[in-house]
């Protein structure tokens, strides 16, 4: 068993769960800390540091607003006062309609990234006549390109849904076609000479094969995809978590910003979970 | 795997091929949709970009303090490359670090687990109400984004080193400090230039993005406008101008640390 120790010394830190638990614990000593200094000095300060207990109290209720009606309730602008219930029913509407144009946009730019890489690297000159544009879109200042899908297909979900896509699917297509070309040339040698033909090679063989590779990949898609459903929603789209965060912007709600910031970091977080889950299930063979 | 010469050449002309086939496809499709409000073609763009470039006084009389692409330009890439500098070069010693130091890592793990996995331009709104809309809270933000991504790959990149390596290097009399410089660092360079890279190309985005939320100057501010005006072409040209900058940035990156790199072959 490799000890990890030379003469003593630890060579190798690792995650320690209580260190995760003190650092939050500690964030939030600090933050009330600097509220209470903020809010001492300055005659803004509750509303531009707020304390924890106005977070946790009308930074929760206050999302009442954004809820639209369709689920029963009355709404805030039909006289409905603030309260958890609204605040709920807001939080899940624009919940539900920011994680959906996620997993649209991602599982889209995964269904068309992972064949046009294979396809892509399938030839050596198309890979690179392919890697050299897929670089230079892939440097494109992506997030302040939000505005120009809002122009092409209207501030709607397909707009998001697509620019999502648009941002995930480079990143896909190169990691595919880059690891297909890390393959060893046995791993299609051998399944070639059984008479595997070209689809079934790629499907079979050379997926399963790159898998364990684009595991990373996938995260790193997963990642721009929430970068993308943000910037689109902050940037014109009606609805979502991202347009709550950009009204509290606008009317400069610090409390409600910071509970839809830790929203949105929840389910960001609880999708990168979930597709870890599923591609650590796929190449558990690996382990 | 060496590349020969030939093998080069090969790559360099069937990239050209993909560029000329991208300029062509997309002058095609804008034929197709034949309005060049909606599709402008690259020729179009290009003229948008020669006539503009110099400075537009629409776009002043909208607020902007300078309308000359070169000064916004200069004023997005000069912003995200600092605060690229000053993030990178922090992130760089806290993830070597934290891979060595425990007490380190319990320190910065928190912080690592939570923006590794969430977009960082949640806290953008947050940042600019603390700080305004003026450069500072864009160069935090920038900042913060390289640090995390750039200390959680290096810190990654130092742990990925098998133990029996620097225990072979122990055994030849390296002290702890020898050890990281002679062993972990080299070992941990290839990943953590590739993150830089990365963080570059994205910090520049992460920087136009957090513009268009409304400051007085830079090219993020003047994608908004030429947005809110329905200009397509504009919007297109100012994109792939500040692409092409980050294309160059990183082809200078690259260049710079290849002496560093020229261990692997």
């Amino acid at each position: 068993m490799i000890t990890n120790k030379v003469w003593g010394v630890r060579l190798r830190t690792r995650a320690r769960g209580r260190a995760l638990v003190a650092g939050s614990l500690a964030g939030l000593v600090l933050w009330q800390v600097l509220a209470v200094i903020v809010g001492a000095v300055t005659t803004q300060g509750a509303h531009v540091v707020p304390p924890l207990p106005t977070i946790f109290t009308s930074g929760i209720t206050g999302l009442s607003h954004f809820y639209k009606g369709g689920l029963g309730p009355a709404t805030t602008i039909e006289g409905a006062p603030d309260s958890p219930g609204l605040a709920a029913l807001a939080v899940g509407q624009n919940g539900l309609v920011t994680w959906g144009r996620f997993w649209a946009g991602y599982l889209l730019a995964v269904g068309l990234g992972l064949p046009a890489g294979l396809l892509v690297a399938g030839a050596r000159p198309v890979r690179h006549a392919v890697g050299g544009v897929a670089g230079l879109l892939r440097m494109l200042p992506l997030l302040a390109m939000a505005p120009l899908f809002t122009l092409w297909f209207g501030a709607t979900g397909r707009a998001g849904v697509l620019f999502v896509t648009f941002g995930a699917f480079w990143v896909v297509l190169l990691a595919t076609s880059n690891a297909v070309a890390n393959l060893p040339a046995h791993v299609t040698d051998y399944p070639r000479t059984l008479g595997l033909g070209p689809v079934r090679l790629r499907t079979r063989v050379v997926l399963p094969a790159i898998l364990p590779q684009l595991r990373g990949a996938l995260m790193l898609a997963a990642g721009t995809a929430w970068a993308c459903v943000l910037a689109s929603e902050l940037y014109g789209i009606q609805s979502g978590l991202g347009w709550a965060l950009n009204q509290t912007l606008v009317y400069s709600l610090v409390d409600q910003m910071i509970v839809l910031a830790l929203l949105f970091a929840g389910l960001s977080l609880a999708s990168l979970r979930l597709i870890d889950a599923v591609t650590g299930h796929l190449t558990r063979w690996t382990e | 795997m060496r590349t020969t010469p030939s093998l080069r050449i090969a790559a360099i002309l069937w990239g050209a091929a993909g560029f000329a086939g991208l300029w062509a496809l997309w002058e095609l499709a804008a034929f197709g949709v034949a309005n060049d409000a909606v599709l402008p073609g690259p020729r179009v763009v290009l003229w948008q970009f020669e006539r503009h470039a110099g400075g537009d006084r629409g776009l002043e009389f909208l607020g902007v303090e300078h309308s000359s692409y070169g000064i916004n330009l200069a004023w997005t890439v000069g912003t995200a490359g600092l605060g690229w500098l000053i993030g990178s070069a922090l992130g760089v010693a806290a993830g070597l670090g934290a891979a060595r130091r425990q007490w380190l890592r319990d320190v910065t793990e928190p912080v690592l687990f939570v923006f590794g996995a969430v977009p960082v331009l949640v806290v953008a709104p947050l940042l600019l109400v603390w700080l305004g809309a003026g450069p500072v809270g864009k160069l935090t933000l920038v900042t913060f984004y390289c640090f995390v991504v750039v200390a959680v790959v290096a810190q990654s990149a130092a742990l990925n080193l098998p133990p029996a390596v620097e225990e072979y290097a122990a055994t030849l009399g390296l002290d702890a400090a020898a050890r990281f410089r002679a062993v972990v660092l080299p070992a941990a360079l290839p990943a953590i230039v590739a993150v830089l890279r990365l963080a570059l190309a994205t910090g520049i985005s992460l920087q136009a993005g957090a513009e268009l939320l409304g400051p007085r100057v830079g090219m993020g501010r003047l994608i908004s406008l030429r947005a809110q005006q329905g200009n397509v072409g504009e919007v297109l040209s100012l994109s792939i101008t500040l692409g092409l900058v980050a294309v160059l940035l990183d082809t200078a990156v690259r260049a710079a640390v290849a002496p560093a790199l020229r261990w692997q072959g």
